[in-house]
């Protein structure tokens, strides 16, 4: 007879030694012992997935692992076994396949208990059971700690991962802000290196225009002079050289008190005589007789006008010429002492034709000059009132003005537009943020928050306020000190 | 307004008033005032303070309320007593009427269907305080006389106001309708182009015979259309090209000038050519003389083709071109659409029907309606085109027509004519005195008016003569009424010249020269057929 | 004297008024020029030549002007029934295409000009604009045939029949 030890604590998560006594109690009450041993040597299949398995197999000696193969023929490796292990117990009671394959890892002594057998060793020891059950147990117990402990670690390291790609995310957008900017920062360099470039060109060719113009003017003058009638036709060529613009109504009742005047004259004739200045006006008035010569006096006046015009013209496009190569020229990265006032005039220059359509008040007070780049700061400026100018519908009012406080430079722009509501302010310089659907040339939403990048780096700040005229407002302190090169 | 027009409304005015205010020997009362209207006609035709179609519906108006049976004047609530003739026993036939039928110039009017007429023989028997006694054969026992033998409307004959309305619906009238039908249907499918097109190939583009085929094609065209209509429409042919030549070519006065002169003599050419036509058709129905269509063109084609080719010779004499090369391009095709085709057709029969009266007896006019009818029903013609008729110059002639048939009736044509003594003259020299005068005034008003006024005049003295015998009546108003329509001297003559000379091209002396020459030469050839010709075409 | 036909060119920009002027005038004689700075300019101008029994036969209009746009200006005109029949131009060298669509579709615009123009184009537009004005309001064209589009005016003589025999 042969006794087993029933004590069995189950509570042992690692009742090896138990186990492994059961299992020598086992062993030693089977009969033919030595039929059933079974040699395995590392790395080879104790129990292949999918097979039919009729053994217990108990494992005395060596380790194994428990491997899953899954469909797309991937392995995990599930479990590992010490000796006084069960192998084959689900597929052995289930009589279903066997669900994961058993592998050595060392030298493995195995003891193969067979259907056959097992059921020849409960009848003959019906008290082996007990202890038998208490094997299973401690066991299965075991397996089901490690399953939880599985789950519990997959659900840390899934929780890690999520943080992990997270962060990658927040990565790789910082990543295309940064190209984004780069990008846009090379588009304006670019831009600004074509607009010298153009205005350079055009530069000269406008030079020689106003040359040739004023010597044209001085030419016809002097031609004046020396003619029969040099006194009345200087008067009418210097006053032609500076006719004035008419207000269009000031010019119709001139128009009309000629034409009551003199009810004969064709009113063709009358615009012609309207646009003298009184000088003139007097000077002709003596010849209104004489055809001939009233028509030469107004061809005088009017080729005066055409000079005044031409010249007033020339001049207009050197302003523009100089402002769009001020503001073409510093952006790259040039710090340098510069005026503020003349970088948001030139700014106002190059965006001209487009502030043309909004009624625009300028508040410059003089600044001193400082450190900064230039370029860039005139790019805040142009972002801020393009933005004023997308906001606001045609013709609204947009106000931009600079002043100095206590060292620090503070520049506003302000719009009479819908305003920013109060739950946006916070999010306007967050990058990519916008509110304008169409694509203008900051589309991208980068606008502000460039431009608070620039202003940061002067060490400046820029914040949203509200305009006393109804709309959005900028404004951007710079102190004077602070600012430095990078 | 202008002076000219305040002028016009102030003397015409004054004119009417005095003419019913002075007393004229001869004249009934009707006369009289038919005499106003047509003083104020006149000068509102000749001075237009309104249009000159406003002023033949005024006349009309002016008509009705003061010339007709039922108008304010007439009218049977003015009209004398009537009173009932008493039958004496004793003596017969004797009757007793009231003292005041004895009129002062010892008349008596008896009553008759359209007016009262002086009794032609009677015999005063007895005188009391308030009757006469008479014996007349012309009295019956049911007749009526005045009882105021001095009323005003004794001795004229009225007219029922209907009759006035009516000239609006002549039989000319009529005629010209249908003329206007058969245009409106040609302009409507491009018919007029393409006949031009078609007509103008044979003459090439040598600049002097391309001109010739222009003036042939406007003549034949403002025969039957309107010759501003047709002046208008070959202006656009010609002057995208002529604005192209070189400003010193005279050709481009010449090519100008040709399209409104061929415009004025193509309108002779049929009855529906002109309105002045119109006028003189319409006055000589009135004196019972029927002139065909195709007796029309019997006289007129031969003339027009004669004076057209002499006007083409003075003009290229006048004008020689510089360009050896002129060339009229027109790109349209033959509308082939169905109602086209229909157009087509009925415009053709309409023609054929009106030159061959001689067949088949269907008069003129009543040929006419059948344009008029039978285009609207085959749907050629539609509400739109139908509205763009010249309904003014129908009002104009009709206007015309009704005071013609008033100042016949009055009898102030015939003491119009009375204050000259025309018995000096001869039927040549009455011919070329109405001719001369008539080109005159033309020139200077509308040729429909100056035919309106000297046609019942014209027609009151031929009928003395054509009674002596020597004159023949129609050919001689077809001599008047041919030198009107030549009328064309000056810019505002004709509205063809109106239109060539707005576009610049020409100037007035230009017209002067060329409308003095074709109306000298129009002149002597309308007076030799007139005189030697015609009377023996229609006899 | 007839009414006379009026032409109006509203710009801000005196430069562009003065050059309109200068172009036009061999159309003066017949057809008075009015310049206008501003709409408000242009609506007194509007006035004054309705108050004087004239019409306005064509506006040369610019867009962009401060206080009301040359085709909110256009599109009031449209709606007026004295206005309604005058031509109307855009002269414009920066109207987007919105306010051109916006033009053609209720300010009944008829042209468009392109700054800069040439004087040549400038007077073709405005007469063949001047010639569609006497068409299209049935005046008596013999006045004009001379200094506008002769063959457009006796087409409209013989398709119309404006003028007939008498």
């Amino acid at each position: 007879m042969t006794s087993y030890p029933s004590n069995f604590d189950y509570s042992d998560p690692d009742g090896a030694g138990d186990r492994m006594d059961i299992i020598r109690s086992l062993l030693r009450g089977l009969p033919d012992q030595n039929d059933v041993e079974k040699h395995f040597a590392a790395g080879e299949v104790i129990l292949e997935q999918g097979q039919v398995n009729d053994e217990l197999l108990i494992l005395v000696e060596g380790e194994a692992k428990l491997i899953r193969t899954d469909e797309g023929a991937h392995s995990v490796e599930v479990d590992a076994f010490a000796s006084g292990s069960i192998l084959g117990i689900t597929s052995f009671w289930s009589k279903q396949v066997v669900f994961a394959r058993v592998e050595a890892i060392s030298d493995v002594l195995c003891v193969a208990i067979s259907r056959q057998r097992w059921e020849e060793v409960i009848l003959k020891e019906p008290k082996l059971m007990m202890s038998i059950q208490a094997l299973f147990v401690s066991n299965l117990s075991s397996r089901y700690r490690n399953m939880i402990q599985i789950h519990v670690e997959r659900d840390r390291l899934s929780r890690q991962l999520e943080r992990e790609r997270n962060h990658l995310k927040d990565t790789l957008l910082k990543l295309e802000h940064m190209t984004n900017r780069l990008v846009n920062q090379e588009k304006l360099a670019t831009m600004g290196q074509l607009v010298a470039g153009i205005a350079h060109e055009i530069n000269n060719p406008v030079g020689a225009l106003t040359r040739s113009i004023a010597m044209a003017g001085g030419a016809l003058t002097s031609i004046c002079e020396s003619g029969k009638d040099h006194e009345n036709e200087t008067t009418i060529i210097m006053e032609g050289l500076c006719c004035p613009f008419w207000a269009t109504d000031e010019k119709r009742r001139r128009m009309e008190s000629l034409m009551d005047e003199y009810p004969k004259l064709e009113r063709s004739q009358a615009r012609r005589i309207a646009q003298l200045t009184d000088r003139a006006l007097e000077v002709t008035t003596k010849v209104m007789k004489k055809a001939d010569r009233l028509e030469r006096y107004l061809v005088i006046y009017e080729l005066g006008i055409c000079f005044r015009s031409a010249s007033i013209s020339s001049t207009r496009i050197e302003t523009i010429v100089k402002g769009l190569k001020n503001y073409g020229r510093q952006t790259g990265d040039a710090w340098d002492h510069s005026d503020i006032k003349q970088g948001i005039q030139d700014t106002l220059t190059v965006l001209g034709n487009r502030l043309r359509n909004y009624e625009v008040e300028v508040v410059l007070e003089d600044c001193p000059l400082f450190n900064c780049n230039l370029g860039e700061i005139n790019q805040v400026w142009t972002n801020l009132l393009t933005n004023a100018m997308d906001a606001t519908p045609l013709r609204a009012k947009i106000r931009i003005g600079c002043g100095l406080c206590d060292g620090y430079i503070f520049v506003r722009v302000e719009d009479s537009g819908p305003g920013i509501s109060e739950e946006k302010r916070s999010r306007v310089f967050e990058a990519n943020y916008t509110t304008k659907n169409q694509s203008g040339s900051f589309g991208l939403g980068l606008g502000l928050s460039i431009s608070k990048e620039i202003i940061e780096k002067h060490g400046g700040t820029i914040r949203v306020v509200e305009s006393p005229m109804g709309g959005a407002g900028f404004e951007v302190s710079i102190p004077l000190k602070e600012s430095s090169g990078e | 307004m202008k002076a000219k027009q305040a002028i016009g409304l102030i003397v015409g005015i004054g004119a009417f008033i005095l003419a019913l205010l002075i007393p004229l020997e001869g004249l009934s009362l009707s006369g009289q005032i038919t005499l106003g209207i047509f003083a104020m006609a006149a000068f509102f035709w000749i001075l237009e303070p309104i249009p000159i179609y406003a002023t033949s519906m005024l006349i009309i108006l002016l008509q009705v309320i003061l010339l007709s049976s039922q108008g304010f004047v007439f009218s049977p609530k003015y009209a004398p007593q009537v009173g009932v003739v008493e039958e004496v026993a004793e003596g017969a036939p004797a009757y007793r009427v009231p003292l005041e039928a004895l009129s002062d110039s010892g008349q008596i009017f008896k009553v008759t269907a359209k007016a009262a007429k002086p009794l032609s023989e009677f015999e005063i028997v007895s005188k009391d305080a308030e009757s006469v006694l008479i014996r007349s054969k012309s009295l019956s026992a049911s007749d009526r006389v005045i009882e105021d033998g001095d009323h005003r409307s004794v001795a004229t004959e009225t007219s029922s106001y209907a009759t006035f309305y009516s000239t609006l619906a002549s039989p000319i009238i009529i005629l010209f309708l249908g003329g206007f039908a058969l245009a409106a249907s040609a302009v409507k499918f491009g018919l007029d182009k393409n006949m031009t097109r078609v007509l103008l190939k044979p003459f090439g583009n040598k600049p002097q015979y391309v001109c010739l085929g222009l003036m042939i094609c406007t003549a034949i065209l403002s025969a039957f259309m309107s010759n501003t209509a047709t002046t208008a429409m070959m202006m656009t042919v010609v002057l995208p090209i002529v604005g192209g030549m070189a400003m010193s070519d005279p050709f481009r006065k010449g090519v100008a000038l040709a399209i409104p002169v061929a415009a004025n003599v193509g309108g002779i050419a049929t009855p529906i050519g002109t309105p002045p036509n119109a006028v003189a058709l319409a006055a000589l129905k009135e004196s019972g003389i029927n002139i065909s269509f195709s007796s029309w063109m019997l006289m007129a084609v031969p003339f027009t083709i004669i004076l057209l080719f002499i006007s083409w010779r003075l003009i290229m004499w006048f004008f020689k071109p510089n360009i050896d090369r002129f060339e009229v391009n027109l790109d349209s095709e033959f509308n082939k659409s169905p109602k086209a085709i229909l157009s087509y057709i009925v415009f053709g029969a309409t023609i054929l029907l009106w030159v061959t009266e001689k067949l088949h007896g269907i008069s003129t006019s009543m040929v006419a309606f059948i344009p008029v009818a039978v285009l609207p029903a085959l749907g050629v013609l539609e509400k739109k085109d139908i509205r763009g008729f010249s309904w003014e110059v129908l009002w104009l002639v009709g206007g015309g027509i009704s005071m013609g048939l008033s100042m016949k009736d009055t009898g102030l044509a015939y003491w119009l004519i009375e204050l000259v003594s025309w018995d000096s003259f001869s039927g040549l020299a009455v011919i070329i005195v109405f001719s001369l005068v008539g080109f005159a005034i033309a020139n200077l008003i509308s040729h429909t008016v100056a035919s309106t006024m000297l046609m019942p005049l014209a027609i009151t003295v031929g009928t003395g003569l054509a009674a002596v015998g020597g004159f023949n009546l129609p050919a001689a108003i077809v001599a008047i009424t041919v030198m009107v329509s030549l009328a064309m001297i000056l810019p505002i003559s004709t509205p063809p010249n109106a239109i060539a000379m707005s576009t610049g091209v020409i100037e007035t002396k230009d017209l002067a020269k060329v409308g003095i020459a074709v109306g000298v030469a129009g002149f002597i050839i309308a007076i030799v057929c007139a005189a030697y010709v015609w009377p023996h075409m229609i006899g | 004297m007839g009414k006379n036909i009026y032409m109006l060119c509203v710009d801000d920009e005196a430069e562009v008024l003065e050059a309109v002027e200068r172009d036009l005038s061999s159309l003066e004689n017949q057809f008075p020029l009015e310049i206008a700075s501003s709409a408000a300019e242009a609506r007194a101008v509007l006035k004054k030549i309705v108050d004087s029994g004239d019409e306005l036969g064509v506006i040369f209009c610019d867009h962009v002007m401060p206080d009301e746009t040359g085709v909110e200006l256009l599109t009031a005109m449209e709606g007026s029934d004295a206005w309604a029949q005058t031509r109307k131009v855009l002269l414009t060298g920066q109207a987007s295409q919105e306010a051109t669509i916006e033009a053609i579709n209720r300010g009944g615009l008829d042209h468009f000009v392109a700054k800069p123009w040439t004087k040549e184009n400038l007077i073709n537009v405005a007469r063949a604009q001047l010639t569609e004005y006497v068409i299209r309001t049935d005046r008596d064209p013999l006045p004009y045939l001379a200094s506008l589009d002769a063959a457009k005016l006796s087409a409209a003589i013989y398709r119309k029949g404006i003028i007939t025999d008498s």
